[in-house]
């Protein structure tokens, strides 16, 4: 599973530093950090904004920075909110996607975010049917 | 009750790492490192794009084919009709304009981001050149005789590219036909418009723009009589100012691969 994660983050930030400007790598993580609450996610998120940072000419550390805390965030608040639910994920990836936009201006800036946020939707179910049918639920 | 202390190490250790990381990656070392996970990663973008671009290409119509073929030689003649005026120019003054040699670098496109794949048209692309090349900000990227753009950032192997198309990118430039001097502004998306142009100056429906000339001491800017793109349309109000034309990129961006910087 976790070698299946790493290929497709790697796919992700290929397509996030060549072709796309909707945060797909930022959504990825977010999902992930929902289904894997380990601190190790800290690290995944540091080393991808670095790449980003690295492919998409911009002051290295800045989209380190801004993934770091917000996985950090939602780590933080498990324990308040129910993060395995949409309407955990939905408003959370949608602030997350806005502060994204507004640190890196993007054209089209509130579709985007819109966007982001259907995406956020797809990733949540598609993450929960393969979590269900998997059987990595019952381990938390 | 262990976990929340050891979150707090993780957190801060790489918070605290990301900020040195701003710092670090502009010292020597911090650039080799740099430089080391661009040639080991590029390969990767560089198929991604690569693999779109072909995506698009066969997208193309066959309407779109010809009428960049109509371009084509539209600007081949308004490049003929500049040589006659050169000419015309040089018999004129009996003596030869002396031309700073420029040398054109080519660049691979290995970003081109749009909001999703193709859409919208983008404002930036980066490119697989950079400072170790000999790329500066502010040099022009052209591609044929049309000037694309200019690089606003630069690291050791890789270039970004704002295009004319961007919103607050401007250029001086002068009309191939009617002689009207403006400037280009670009809106995004896409799109630019020909602005500052007097009510007394005359604008035509298809006439080229080019670039009036902003090379500074440096060598950078745009040399004189690059294509900007031609008027699409016209907008002249007698209580206006200036009068405004929207104007028409030759250069299908998505399609591209390959850029030339002037250097």
């Amino acid at each position: 599973m976790t070698i299946v994660l790493f290929l497709v983050l790697g796919i992700i930030l290929m397509l996030e530093s060549s072709v796309m400007t909707l945060p797909l790598t930022l959504l990825f993580l977010i999902t992930v950090t929902v289904w894997r609450r380990s601190f190790n996610i800290l690290l995944v998120a540091f080393v991808s904004g670095i790449i980003l940072d690295v492919f998409l000419v911009r002051p290295i550390g800045t989209t380190s920075s801004f993934f770091v805390i917000m996985i950090a965030g939602m780590i933080l608040y498990q324990k308040k909110y129910e993060l395995r639910s949409p309407f955990f994920v939905v408003p959370f990836s949608m602030a997350s996607s806005m502060f994204y936009a507004i640190l890196f201006p993007v054209p089209q800036a509130f579709l985007q975010i819109i966007l982001s946020t259907l995406l956020s939707i797809v990733f949540f179910f598609i993450s929960y049917n393969i979590v269900e049918r998997s059987g990595e639920r019952r381990r938390y | 009750m262990q976990k929340r202390p050891r979150f707090f190490t993780q957190f801060f250790t790489f918070l605290i790492l990301s900020l040195l990381s701003l710092f670090f990656f502009k010292t020597n070392i911090g650039k080799s490192t740099v430089s080391i996970i661009q040639i080991g990663l590029s390969p990767f973008s560089h198929v991604s794009f690569q693999v779109q671009a072909l995506a698009r290409q066969g997208a193309l119509s066959r309407v779109e084919m010809l009428e960049q073929e109509v371009d084509d030689l539209r600007l081949q003649l308004s490049a003929k009709k500049d040589e006659e005026k050169e000419i015309e120019a040089l018999r004129d003054q009996f003596k030869e304009t002396a031309v700073s040699p420029r040398s054109l670098l080519p660049a691979k496109i290995i970003g081109l981001r749009g909001f999703i794949p193709g859409y919208p048209l983008p404002d930036e692309m980066t490119i697989d050149k950079g400072e170790r090349d000999g790329i500066k900000v502010g040099q022009v990227v052209i591609v044929k005789n049309n000037i694309l753009g200019r690089i606003e950032s630069t690291s050791e192997h890789v270039s970004l590219v704002e295009l004319l198309t961007k919103e607050d990118v401007s250029l001086t430039v002068i009309t191939s036909e009617t002689r009207a001097l403006g400037v280009v502004k670009g809106q995004g998306e896409g799109g630019m418009i020909l602005d500052n142009v007097l009510l007394s100056e005359s604008l035509k429906a298809g006439d080229l723009v080019l670039s009036k000339g902003s090379v500074d001491a440096s060598g950078k800017g745009a040399p004189p009589g690059l294509v900007i793109g031609k008027i699409h349309s016209i907008e002249k109000k007698p209580s206006a100012l200036f009068q405004t034309a929207k104007i028409d990129s030759l250069v299908k961006v998505p399609s591209l691969s390959t850029v030339f910087i002037l250097q």
